[in-house]
This record gives structure tokens, sequence and C-alpha cells, in this order.
């Protein structure tokens, strides 16, 4: 008798917190959809036109709907500080409210077991006061500058010579590659490979001779360029703000 | 029969003919003992195996991003450690006991069909071998022991591995439902004169449902497995969202069987302990019909309960709250076990060998994992702490806590009936005290790891605080829990040499077992003895006639 009770009110609390939490959403597009792919995030934010990757911008205080998707296996996106998980499903969008009540850095991970880099899968979510997430969001729609100096020109050249731009997009060039990060501000981001490393101009260049060292069994071959060919392809990386 | 009947005459001359001696005489043999004993040293080799893999996984965790393994050979290893514990070591351990103990405890000759019996038998150990060979065949399986489809796809996995493990789970899957069918038969018209279904000892009674759990939960593991072959080697599309099919789908399959799974890997847990509390305390059991009938209510129960595996999926609302009621619901059937067991020690005169140690520990850390299903059972605590170190902590809290500490019992209070030997009390003691240990210390802390955010199957994590610190905590546990493991293994081999001669009922036990000769002889009974109540052996003692049920 008394375990029954104690069964019913659990279940109520439960269902109380589920719609304070996670309220059902009707036809509402959106603020951000998720894409989750092996091993990596693209963000997409379809009333601003913005698309960004592992790094996802936005303003504190407001309440969020994320749509999750997946472009490939299962994933699950998860960050412990900022609310509830929700599994990425191939064929099954999903959704997620979140509602950051401070400006800060949250980290996150994908949480559900999904091939060989489940685990340098990162979420990083940047919360920023209003005016500060609207000026990146500006930003982010700009298209960036033609590369200057020999180097950075260099690096532009073997960026579509070499076969980076298959899979990669930069706005305003010929790269529109949508199997791996979209890189058109790359420059901006404070981590590469999903937060596996910091982006700095050496861990850049690292990454780009041989990624399989960095992440091992992720889905960017090694390219077999020269120390000198993945500098100047940092360098142009990094101009690209 | 008496002992110059030419029928025991020509049992003991088997002894004679070559099949029935050494290596040949286990091979051959249709002999329930035999049998069990084959299952139960089986199963502890695969579970030396499958704590070899644990330990590499938490040298590998020991410090953040470590590269003592390569992520392809972590996925792997973890994937194999899942599979073995609960498929290669758990279920068969189970198996062991039962087909062992079960005809002993309701004074039959042998299981209702000896050959089916062997036949499941090999199965399982050919189905395992089989699972370990992909390691030599171009790679294990490396999607986990649930393999989430569609990552199982070859698109995502084109090593030979996930055909591996669905062929030999398939293999040892048929051999788990010629078992479980065997039992049920065996309960059901094997039961000596005068027992009747109420005076059937408890341990038989949770092995009677659990033949049920899985003979009705392995057929849905058996067609999603074919389901995946298919989708594999004939381009079925069954789960593949990029071609019509679902991935939602092997979930739904896969826990439909994954939950009652858990619970037939802790029903016969629940045997034991029900047999070892009453003969060490000196009481009869507190509440048989309860603990009989509350059995009944968690394997129904267990088969509504399977979404509450995929509480983060993105379900109805109506069909969360369902599954977070039924969920919930199984803690009630579960407590009132607990509670008979703590009534059953009230009052009596506890001894505290290490059978009734592992016991008490059991309720203790089994009680532990199961709060933290029930507050897994809560969706919005689910949906945060969901695949994290919690649900490892979790799982481990019932499985290894629970049914492994309740398999120690069994197999301290068993072992004299098995061997004709004691195991010894004192190393058997410090077998428990660190195995309490280093269970605890590897396994307590993953509760805080995975509220901090660490998530589960990963194979390395960037130095934050404070994950570093409790990795190490818990792998350096992990090989306190690995010592107290070969403290057991060298008691087993000193008993057996030199153990103290047990004689047939060194405990005092009142179930019909320890009625005959440890070893028992191949016949089991020269005479069963009249059964007119629950503990037949109490009744012999005190030459009670006709004694209430």
């Amino acid at each position: 008798m008394i375990p029954s009770l104690i069964v019913v009110v659990l279940l109520a609390l439960t269902a109380r917190t589920m719609h304070l939490v996670n309220p059902p959403v009707g036809i509402r597009t959106p603020n951000v959809i998720v894409t989750a792919h092996q091993w990596w995030w693209a963000y997409h934010y379809p009333q601003s036109g913005v698309v960004t990757a592992n790094e996802l911008h936005m303003p504190v205080g407001s309440n969020w709907l994320l749509g999750i998707e997946s472009a490939d296996v299962i994933h699950d996106f998860w960050v412990p500080d900022l609310g509830a998980k929700m599994d990425a499903i191939p064929g099954h969008p999903n959704v997620l409210w979140i509602q950051p009540r401070q400006a800060g850095t949250y980290l996150g991970t994908c949480a559900e077991y999904c091939g060989c880099e489940h685990a340098l899968m990162g979420i990083r979510v940047i919360v920023q006061p209003p005016e500060e997430f609207e000026a990146w969001q500006q930003s982010q729609l700009r298209v960036p500058a033609k590369p200057s100096g020999v180097e950075a020109e260099r690096g532009a050249q073997l960026f579509e010579e070499r076969t980076c731009m298959n899979c990669h997009t930069i706005a305003g060039t010929k790269a529109k590659g949508t199997v791996g990060p979209d890189l058109t501000h790359v420059g901006d981001r404070q981590t590469l490979g999903s937060g596996a490393i910091l982006n700095t101009l050496d861990q850049l260049t690292n990454w780009i001779m041989d990624p399989q060292t960095i992440k091992p069994g992720c889905n960017m071959p090694s390219l077999k360029l020269t120390e000198s060919q993945a500098h100047d392809i940092a360098i142009y990386l990094e101009s690209l703000k | 029969m008496s002992e110059e009947s030419p029928a025991n005459q020509a049992i003991n001359s088997l002894a004679d003919i070559k099949e029935y001696r050494g290596m040949l005489s286990w091979i051959t043999s249709v002999d329930h003992k035999q049998i069990g004993i084959m299952y139960i040293v089986s199963s502890f080799i695969f579970f030396l195996v499958g704590l070899g893999l644990a330990l590499a996984m938490r040298i590998q965790l020991m410090v953040p991003v470590s590269h003592f393994m390569s992520p392809g050979t972590y996925n792997q290893i973890f994937t194999m450690h899942g599979t073995t514990m609960v498929f290669l070591m758990a279920m068969p351990l189970l198996f062991g006991f039962s087909v062992y103990f079960v005809p002993l405890m309701i004074g039959a000759r042998d299981m209702a069909f000896p050959r089916l019996n062997a036949l499941g038998y090999w199965l399982y150990l050919f189905g395992a071998l089989m699972m370990y060979f992909s390691f030599v065949a171009g790679g294990a399986p490396d999607a986990g022991w649930f393999s989430y489809a569609p990552l199982t796809e070859r698109g995502y996995s084109s090593s030979l591995g996930i055909d591996y493990w669905a062929l030999s789970l398939l293999v040892m899957g048929a051999g788990s439902v010629a078992t479980g069918i065997n039992l049920i038969v065996t309960v059901l018209t094997l039961r000596t004169p005068g027992m009747t279904l109420t005076r059937t000892p408890l341990f038989v009674w949770m092995i009677f449902f659990n033949a049920f759990l899985v003979i009705l939960a392995l057929p849905a593991l058996n067609a999603a497995l074919v389901m995946i072959l298919a989708d594999r080697q004939l381009n079925a599309h069954f789960f593949s969202p990029a071609h019509g099919g679902s991935a939602l789908l092997w979930q739904n399959y896969f826990w439909l069987f994954g939950h009652p799974e858990v619970y037939i890997l802790v029903l016969p847990a629940f045997g034991v302990i029900s047999e070892v509390i009453p003969v060490f305390s000196r009481k009869v059991i507190y509440g048989y019909g309860f603990l009989a009938a509350s059995t009944v209510a968690i394997a129904f129960l267990s088969y509504g309960v399977w979404i509450h595996h995929m509480f983060a999926t993105g379900m109805s609302y109506v069909i969360l709250y369902v599954f977070a009621g039924s969920s919930m619901l199984i803690a009630i059937p579960t407590g009132i076990k607990i509670f008979n067991w703590i009534a059953t020690m009230w009052g009596g005169s506890i001894r505290f060998t290490t059978a009734m140690l592992f016991a008490t520990a059991f309720l203790i850390q089994f009680t532990v994992g199961g709060l933290s299903g029930v507050a897994f059972a809560a969706i919005p605590i689910d949906w945060q702490l969901t695949d994290s170190y919690f649900v490892v902590a979790h799982i481990h809290y019932v499985l290894l806590g629970g049914t492994l500490f309740a398999m120690f019992a069994g197999i301290y209070y068993w072992f004299p009936k098995v061997t004709g030997r004691m195991l010894s009390e004192k190393i058997g003691k410090l077998h428990f005290w660190l195995m309490v240990l280093g269970f605890n210390g590897t396994f307590f802390g993953m509760h805080l790891l995975g509220v901090a955010g660490m998530p589960r199957r990963a194979y390395t994590y960037l130095d934050r605080p404070p994950l570093g610190t409790l990795h190490l905590i818990s792998s350096l546990f992990a090989f306190v829990l690995a010592l107290a493991i070969f403290v057991f293994l060298w008691n087993v081999v000193r008993s057996l040499r030199k153990g103290e001669v047990a004689g047939d009922n060194p405990w005092g036990g009142w179930t019909l077992e320890w009625a005959t000769t440890s070893p028992p002889p191949m016949e089991n009974f020269a005479q069963v003895p009249p059964v007119h109540g629950r503990r037949p052996l109490w009744d012999l003692a005190h030459k009670k006639e006709g004694g209430q049920p």
C-alpha cells in the first residue's frame, strides 16, 4: 500500500519535472539544428543562416530549442551543466530545450557510443551576452577576406588543389564539400578536431600533417603533405575569421 | 534399492568401462552433475578472460589522454568484456548451478532430457569459442554488448566482428532455450513423491521462473540477430534508416530481450540467497509464499519495462509515463524480497561463514544497485545520467555486487557437496574482504564520475578535474578486486587437494541435496528421504511424520 503510494508520488514528480525541463513542442522551428557526424558536430542556425561546427554559440538567458539530428549512426548531445541529453538518431529528428542562465563556456560530449572516436567528440557551448552573440552571428555571415601574404595564398591554392575542398566548405571559394566541418571561420574557433586539441598555428599544422596521430580512426585521411605545405594551409585557415 | 541389487552393481561396474573414466567421461557425459561442473568451470575461465579485459581498460583509463592502447583496440575490449561477462560468464554460471542442483533438490535422478542438457552446454562452449575466434579472423566485435544499429551495419563496421558476434550469440541462444525448456520440464515432472510445488525449495522456484524468462526473452534477441545478419550479408536494410529501415527497431528488439535478461541474471542469485540465509540463520525462510509470488511479479513486469533503456531517444511522453511507472513498480516485489531476507535473519542464530558474509554483502550492494535503478526510472534523472559512468556503476552493483556475490555465496555453500571437501574459511574470509574492498573501491566512484559528466565507453578523456583522480582510484581498486579472485582460485586449488573432508551435510542444510553423499553418486540418491514439508532433512532428524508444508 505505502510502496504503491510512493510510486504514484514519484511518477507525478517525474511527469511534472519532465514538463518543466523539456515541455512538448508543436511545430516550432528549432533555434539551432544540431547534426551529429562521426565524430564531430555541425550547427545550423535556420533564422540567420549561420553554419558552424563543434562550438555552439548562444545568447545567455534565452530558452532555446535545439533540433537534434544525425547524419550517420546514433549519437547523443550531452552538455551536463545545461540540462538533459538527447539522442541524435538517423531518420528520427529530436528536439531538446536548453536555457543557460550564466554566460561562459560549457563543455559536453557525445554520450552514445558511436564508433572509433566516440571519446573525442566534444561539445563546447559558448554562452554570450545577447549583443556579443549578435555580433558573433554577424561575423559568421561575412565571407572571409581573400588571403593576403605569400604563405596564405599558397595555402589557399593547396587547399583547392589537394583534396581538402572535396570534404570541407569555405564560403566565397570553390570549396563546397559537406563531409567534414565547415571551415569558413575556422580561425575563430578555440579548439580543433571536436575539442581534441587547442586551435593554434602549430597544432593546426600538426593536424593537417597527420590527423591520424591526434585522433586515430577519424575520417580525415593523412594527405602526405610536406611540413611547409601543411604550414601554408594552416596559415591560410587561421586567417579565416 | 539395496546395496546388493543387480542395478547397483551395474552402475558401479560402469567405472570399469573406458568411456566412464578420464576426459572421455566428461566429453561424452549426459550426467547433469558433470555438465553442471563443466558449465561452472568454463564460465569461470571466461570470467578470468573478462577480468583481464577489464584490467586492460582500467590501465588505459588510469590517466587522462593515455596512449596505452588505440581506440580501435579499446572498443573491441570493452565490447568483448561486456559480451563475455553477460553471455559467456554469468548465464552459463547460472545454468551450471541450475542443472547441477535442481535435480538434486527435487530428488531426481537427472534432468528430464539429459542429452538436450549436454547439447545446451556444447552449443554454449562452441558459441563462446567462435566469439573469441573473431580476434584472429580479422577483428573482434566493437559495437558494445548491445550493438546499436546502424553502427553495426556493414557501412560503419566493415570487419567480420559483428558477424561473429551475432552468429555466436545465435548458437548460444539456441542452447539457452533448450536448457530453459529442460529445466521447466524437469521441475514439473521429476519432483520426488511428496514434494508438491509448495514444498519445492525456493532456489528451484527461482530457476523455474527464470527458465520461463529464458525461453520467452531469447527469441526476441535471436530474431534481431537474424535480421542484423540479413542486413550485413544480404543488404536487407532492417536497421538502415538511409534505405527505409529503422535504427530504433533494433533497440526495441534488443531491450525486449535485454531487460528480462537482467532478471535472468538476477533471479538465480535470489534463489541462492533464499537457500543460504535460512541455513546460516538457523531459521525457516520468512514469507516463502511472498518470495515465490514476488518472483512471478518480477518476471511478469520485466517484459514491460524495456523502454527505460531508451528514455533519451525522444519518444512520446505517454509512452515514457507508462514505462517510468512500470519500472518503478518493479522495485516493489524486489523490495519485498529484501525485507523477507532481512526478516529471516532477524532474531536468528546467525553463523557468519564465508557463504553468509557473501549473502549479507549481496543484500547491501544489491540494494545500492536497486536504488540507483529506481533513480533511472525517474526520467529527468535518466536524461542527465544515462549513458554516463553512473550506468556503469549501476550495472556493476547489480550484476557484480549482486549476482556475482550471491554466486560466491552459493559456491562456498555448495562446494563441499560438489567436491566432498570444504573450502578454507580462513582464506575465504580474506577473499571476501578483499572483494568487498576491491568491488566498492572500483565502482562506487563511478557514480560520481557519471555525475561529473564522464560518458561511458570512451577510450580516453581530457584532463578535467575530478575525472583523473576518480579514474585513478577506480583503477587501483580494480587490482584489489583481481587479487581477491586469485585468492579464491588459490582457495579452490588448495581445498581440492587438502581441504577438510566435508561429509554429507556440513552446514546442517535442510534440502534434499544434503541427504546424499558428497560428491553425490552417479544415481544421486541411494534412497530419497520421504518429503512431508519444505525441510525434509529437518523433518527426518526430528522424526516428524506428515508435517505441515
